[in-house]
């Protein structure tokens, strides 16, 4: 069988569907105020998550200035706190201006794929930065905040800090071998595959 | 305020049931299982609900509802904890190609399988072929110019009819 033969069935099961009438008035009712999994909306509402955790977190940041006396390794530690505090909300913002135009209503659909993959790719890579960063920030964070809630400068007794910091990097690196090719790798090259496709969609 | 809703509402649902099998269609194609259908065609109806207020007749409903539903069938994510609330028919769950002459039916579904196992958007392609849209229509829906529709088609064509003869072998 080919397409064209196959075309003419297909039509024919316009009157087998309307016959059943699957699409009675109170089943369209109950499915129009019900959620399930879309995923711009998954996405949104998690970057929307995250913005709102950021500003305030900036805030108490911001608010405790006063609190970061002391040593050289303190200061810097909250100034790269801050700058990756700020940098995060910022760029959170800027992804919920984009996912807002993912106009999954009017957009044509190959043009709403490719933007779709465009913005996963975009956070699977900020995903990576961040896992990278990931013990310099745990260690500038887990600094201003016993600094900020106990008053106490760890560089003060760097010989009993060291030790467990040293433990709680090597821990990370080995966890994070573990994940990476795992999730993040897997998610980038399905991703990759998927603009490739739309790509190649879009090529005449 | 609540009398406009509920008059939009009956007017949202009278345009869903004269547009289901569009609806039924594009569930079937991208769906895997009946839980994963039911899923799905829920989500449309919801995105088309939200787009509702906004609908202003630029283009057909048929149109503007293609699009709503692939868009969101290729955008898809399965919801693992979804606990759902309404009960749906039974008939989701049955293909109406089941309604076939038996002679006709095992082609039909080896045919289906591949354009189910084609990438998502050449789906969506073949199912506005199926459906007798035009090159024209076609192209707006999927965002392609309408010379780039046929090439795909009869590129898709070949590759279908090429991969029948290899499996009936």
């Amino acid at each position: 069988m080919e397409l064209d033969n196959m075309k003419q069935m297909w039509q024919k099961l316009d009157e087998t569907i309307e016959r059943q009438n699957i699409m009675n008035e109170k089943l369209i009712r109950n499915m129009m105020y019900e959620r399930t999994g879309n995923a711009v909306r998954i996405l949104s509402n998690t970057e929307h998550l995250g913005f709102i955790t950021g500003v305030l977190l900036l805030i108490v940041l911001l608010s405790q200035v006063n609190k970061m006396d002391g040593s050289t390794g303190v200061i810097i530690s909250y100034v790269f706190t801050l700058i990756i505090g700020v940098a995060s909300t910022i760029f959170g913002w800027y992804k919920i201006q984009i996912l807002s135009k993912l106009n999954i209503h009017e957009a044509p659909v190959a043009q709403l794929t490719e933007q779709t993959e465009r913005f996963r790719m975009m956070i699977i890579k900020e995903r990576l930065i961040f896992i990278i960063l990931g013990p310099l920030l745990i260690g500038a964070f887990y600094i201003v905040m016993t600094k900020m809630v106990n008053g106490i400068d760890v560089f003060d007794n760097i010989g009993v800090i060291w030790p467990k910091v040293l433990f709680a990097t090597v821990l990370y690196i080995v966890i994070l071998l573990g994940v990476y090719n795992q999730y993040y790798f897997r998610n980038i090259r399905q991703i990759k595959k998927s603009l490739d496709e739309v790509k190649a969609f879009l090529k005449n | 305020m609540n009398q406009i809703k509920s008059q939009q509402e009956d007017a949202f649902i009278k345009l869903m049931q004269e547009h289901q099998k569009l609806v039924y269609k594009v569930v079937n194609l991208y769906a895997g299982d009946a839980e994963e259908r039911k899923d799905l065609f829920q989500e449309i109806i919801l995105q088309a609900w939200k787009a509702y207020p906004r609908f202003k007749a630029q283009s057909s409903v048929g149109t503007w509802l293609y699009r709503i539903s692939l868009n969101t069938a290729i955008n898809h994510k399965r919801s693992q904890k979804h606990k759902q609330v309404t009960v749906y028919p039974d008939v989701l769950d049955h293909a109406a190609v089941f309604y076939l002459p038996d002679d006709k039916k095992e082609e039909y579904l080896l045919l289906q399988k591949m354009i189910e196992d084609l990438p998502r958007l050449e789906k969506a392609l073949v199912l506005l072929y199926l459906e007798d849209k035009s090159y024209k229509e076609i192209a707006e829906i999927m965002g392609i110019s309408p010379s780039n529709v046929g090439t795909k088609l009869s590129r898709i064509k070949e590759q279908l009819k090429r991969k029948a003869q290899l499996l009936t072998q």
